[in-house]
């Protein structure tokens, strides 16, 4: 009877070592899952910022190759030269032209904000195209640095030094 | 007889449960050490921003036209070279300024207009051919301890009178 007992109870300790055992393995492969988990989001947020930033910049190639901007006079080869005279009609037609704004340019610059700023030798900005979205959950902002050409400055049209900056909302 | 054998069974039973759990652990561990030392992925795209800020730059001031008589700044770069003393005309600054000094201050108020406006951190030099020793030098604030690890360099060579001089911007980080 005695001997019996003390089985039972060998028995039952034994089950409470394989329970505690258990316990700390799934703990374990819990904080395992944990840890990976989180290596993943901030693999997935570098991927989302990747996926924005590409986005930013084929907009802002596609902006710098628009007839509507690009100047015909090519200064420095290599670098991207914008026309003065056609940024301020492109931000007029597309201010007022309600058809080619939502018909031509939203299909092309989609959620973004268009800006060229010019910086030397005088200080101005033109925001071409502005179509933000309610709620913004991420954004990435491109730069690049540009010549601004005004042919109307005599004799030959003068450069000027700025950055075109274009932000995509996501 | 029966005792021993009960506690010898016993006892392999113990190091099979031990072995298994050094074997989950060192699992454990070699994944945790494979993610620790990966390291994160070489930044492709912030080599392209560089790469791309860096050139255009360079291609975009010497192409600028200043405030001095609408000179390019390869004008002024080429004066410049030619003779760093020349004072500029009166009309170009109020103060009197050489070609250089004139130069220096421009670029740097472009550069720190354009490219600390995102954060990046500069050096900028021209040389000539025969001497690369700087004619013209400017830096950014933090631009001593950064560039000395990561660049990011754009160069464009510039044809004066006494042969061609380089025009160069380094991107650090």
């Amino acid at each position: 009877m005695i001997y019996r007992k003390k089985l039972l109870r060998k028995a039952q300790i034994q089950t409470m070592e394989t329970i505690a055992v258990l316990f700390i393995f799934f703990i374990l492969i819990g904080l395992g899952l944990i840890f990976y988990g989180s290596y993943q989001k901030g693999k997935l947020n570098t991927k989302l910022v990747e996926i924005q930033s590409s986005k930013s910049i084929r907009l802002a190639q596609t902006v710098l190759n628009l007839p509507e901007l690009a100047s015909t006079r090519k200064g420095v080869s290599g670098s991207y030269v914008i026309d003065e005279l056609k940024l301020d009609s492109l931000k007029f037609v597309i201010g007022n032209n309600q058809e080619l704004r939502y018909g031509l340019y939203q299909q092309k610059f989609g959620n973004s904000k268009i800006s060229v700023k010019k910086i030397y030798p005088k200080t101005q900005e033109w925001i071409i195209y502005d179509n933000g979205i309610q709620e913004i959950k991420s954004q990435y902002t491109f730069f690049i640095p540009i010549s601004i050409y005004n042919p109307l400055n005599l004799p030959s049209g003068t450069y000027s030094y700025g950055l075109l900056e274009v932000t995509n909302y996501g | 007889m029966g005792d021993l054998l009960i506690i010898g069974k016993k006892a392999q039973t113990e190091i099979i449960g031990l072995v298994v759990i050094v074997l989950i652990i060192s699992v454990a561990m070699m994944f945790l050490l494979f993610f620790v030392t990966k390291g994160s992925d070489v930044d492709s795209l912030k080599n392209f921003d560089n790469e791309l800020h860096a050139y255009n730059s360079i291609v975009s001031i010497i192409q600028t036209n200043s405030d001095c008589r609408s000179y390019t700044f390869s004008d002024l770069i080429k004066q410049c070279a030619l003779s760093q003393t020349q004072y500029l005309p009166q009309e170009c600054s109020t103060e009197p300024i050489t070609t250089c000094e004139f130069v220096q201050r421009e670029i740097s108020y472009i550069l720190e207009q354009s490219l600390k406006l995102v954060n990046e951190e500069y050096e900028f030099y021209v040389y000539t051919e025969f001497d690369q020793t700087q004619i013209i030098g400017i830096s950014s604030e933090n631009a001593d301890t950064l560039c000395q690890s990561k660049i990011t360099s754009a160069t464009q060579p510039i044809r004066y009178g006494a042969g061609d001089l380089f025009v160069t911007l380094d991107i650090c980080g």
